[in-house]
């Protein structure tokens, strides 16, 4: 195992027109993105989608592409590589003065515990405070430890060899995430903060002065919002009389429905939610309510490492962050101005409509493909 | 903003290296300076090998004047030719130059040559065609002894290669010299005259 930690890269002069190629394995699909032209006026040269889970989502990403390389009109071979959260184990290590013999040892152990792969474990960690707090001897020092199997590494870097590509770089997904919503918001002074509300997995994390100040796995997943919803939806095309009332009380008595999710699936969900938008608040209020006390919980911690500071606003982003209600209802139970991230709009990249149809789900990709100039 | 690349932090900065404007240009550069000296040298070839086939076609200073000062030659001596003709015919006629220089010695002992005489006897059919040419070669000596006499024209017809010689008829004994006479001996050659293949001699008797 080894362990580094970033500094930050010095902005960096190109003459290329063309981005790096933003590859991202994501939980439900993999998402290739390339820009071109410059920070002054970037357009897409070439966003893909390929569907896939699991596992073995690499390689049918892989299979999609791999045929179509010509038609895919990437330039170039250097590549930036995310990977999905529920990938990554997140973990925030508090490191005391006095324990900062025993740092080392901690986060091994920690990381070593997080994650389990029988081909190993490899880890990084970065200090989530300021560079002055971070060198003071008498702070208790935070420090976010990343933690990924060796296997999943292994598929990212076998597809990307079929991809005839070159890994030059792979993160976890907040990190290009939270690089879109900077570029977004770097006018903002005040912490801010970003929720990505992924399919199988989520993750909230507050900025300050461009640098991620904290980051940790929520409860509440874009799945499990999409199952809430499809329940409520389904009630109201049902001509029950009943369905609304018998919704209220509980519908937990009704049995899984196996989902199948595909590019359809939010606008689909969002077509049937028009004209019940009050049911379906009603429907997320306790999800929402839910996430809202894990979100004042990290607000609560922040605050006491930040002099109280609150957030301005919450950016959402993932599978989640466009279904119906969602963003109203979040917003309603934190009372923070939240919305959907649009960065392409925000920075003006010029975008193939479907890109602009579902810019929630390009941050990551985005945030990949901008490294560097931001 | 930091993150936590799980690549090698190398990896990252190859990359960065490798889009840096300077390294970039410099590799344009030198690129863009090979493909010029690549030019350069297929401009330079096709230069060259250009004026060596327009050399090979444009008309040489030299062999013009050459050409010129025969073509003047030529036009100056076709002013003398009525008289040149005639005297190139003559030049190209055979002489027995070679035979006179060692005839003296060619006789062999006793044997004093007195006169020479040799002429081109031409026989023509019509005005113009030639039937058979010889040449004569008449020698005019005392000889001492009657065998010696009788021995001389086989001693010339082997020196000078000519085809037979006899004694004329008008040997006579030379006043106050024992056993000497004079004696004339006529020799026949064949001529090869200009135009001819070979030579043909005179029929005598049916025979040449």
């Amino acid at each position: 195992m080894e362990w580094a930690l970033r500094e930050k890269q010095n902005p960096v002069k190109f003459i290329t027109r063309n981005s790096p190629i933003a590859v991202h394995f994501g939980a439900l699909d993999t998402r290739v993105l390339q820009l071109k032209g410059g920070p002054g006026g970037w357009s897409v040269r070439c966003a893909e989608t390929v569907n896939g889970s699991g596992t073995a989502r690499h390689m049918t990403a892989v299979e999609a592409l791999v045929p179509r390389l010509k038609e895919v009109k990437m330039r170039g071979k250097d590549c930036l590589v995310s990977i999905s959260g529920e990938n990554v184990a997140v973990s925030l290590v508090p490191v005391d003065p006095h324990n900062r013999g025993r740092m080392q040892q901690t986060l091994k152990e920690t990381a070593l515990r997080s994650i389990s792969d029988p081909e190993g474990v490899t880890y990084r960690y970065m200090p989530l405070g300021d560079e002055a707090e971070s060198g003071a001897q008498n702070v208790r020092e935070e420090l976010l430890l990343l933690a990924v199997g060796q296997s999943e590494l292994r598929r990212c870097t076998t597809a990307l060899e079929s991809l005839r590509v070159r890994p030059a770089s792979l993160e976890v997904s907040a990190f290009p995430l939270a690089r879109t919503m900077q570029a977004m918001q770097s006018e903002i002074e005040t912490p801010w903060g970003f929720l990505h509300l992924g399919f199988n997995h989520s993750i909230f994390g507050i900025m300050l002065g461009g640098e991620l100040r904290f980051m940790k796995p929520m409860q509440l997943t874009g799945e499990r919002l999409m199952n809430t919803l499809e329940k409520s939806l389904s009630r109201f095309d049902e001509p029950d009389p009943n369905a609304l009332t018998d919704m209220l009380n509980g519908m937990e008595e009704e049995p899984e429905q196996q989902i199948k999710v595909n590019a359809e699936t939010i606008p689909m969900l969002n077509k049937k939610a028009i004209g019940h938008a009050a049911e379906l608040m009603h429907t997320l209020r306790m999800e929402s309510e839910a996430l809202a006390q894990e979100v004042r919980a990290c607000l609560r911690h922040f605050a006491n490492r930040h002099r109280g500071a609150k957030l301005h606003n919450l950016q959402l982003a993932g599978f989640g962050a466009a279904l119906p209600e969602v963003e109203n209802s979040l917003q309603n139970a934190l009372n923070l101005p939240t919305e959907v991230a649009k960065p392409f709009t925000a920075l003006g990249i010029k975008a193939p409509e479907a890109v602009l149809a579902e810019e929630h789900l390009w941050c990551i990709p985005l945030g990949l493909a901008i490294r560097g100039y931001v | 903003m930091r993150t936590a690349d799980f690549m090698p932090v190398e990896a990252y900065e190859a990359h960065l290296e490798r889009r840096r404007t300077p390294k970039r240009l410099a590799i344009l550069s030198v690129f863009a300076v090979v493909c010029l000296v690549a030019g350069g040298a297929v401009a330079l070839e096709a230069n060259h090998q250009q004026s060596i086939a327009e050399g090979s076609e444009a008309p040489n200073a030299i062999e013009t004047q050459a050409g010129i000062e025969l073509r003047s030659l030529y036009k100056e001596m076709n002013n003398y030719v009525s008289r040149l003709d005639p005297l190139a015919d003559h030049l190209r006629m055979p002489t027995i130059g070679g035979v006179l220089a060692e005839l003296s010695s060619a006789v062999g002992e006793y044997v004093q040559i007195e006169k020479i005489e040799w002429e081109q006897d031409i026989k023509r059919k019509g005005l113009k065609k030639i039937e058979s040419a010889e040449i004569h070669l008449t020698i005019t000596a005392l000889v001492r002894g009657d065998t010696n006499l009788i021995d001389l024209p086989d001693r010339l017809v082997e020196y000078t290669g000519f085809e037979d010689a006899y004694i004329g008829g008008d040997t006579e004994l030379v006043l106050n010299m024992n056993d000497t006479v004079r004696a004339t001996i006529h020799l026949r050659g064949p001529l090869l005259l200009p135009g001819f293949d070979k030579p043909v001699m005179h029929m005598i008797g049916g025979k040449r």
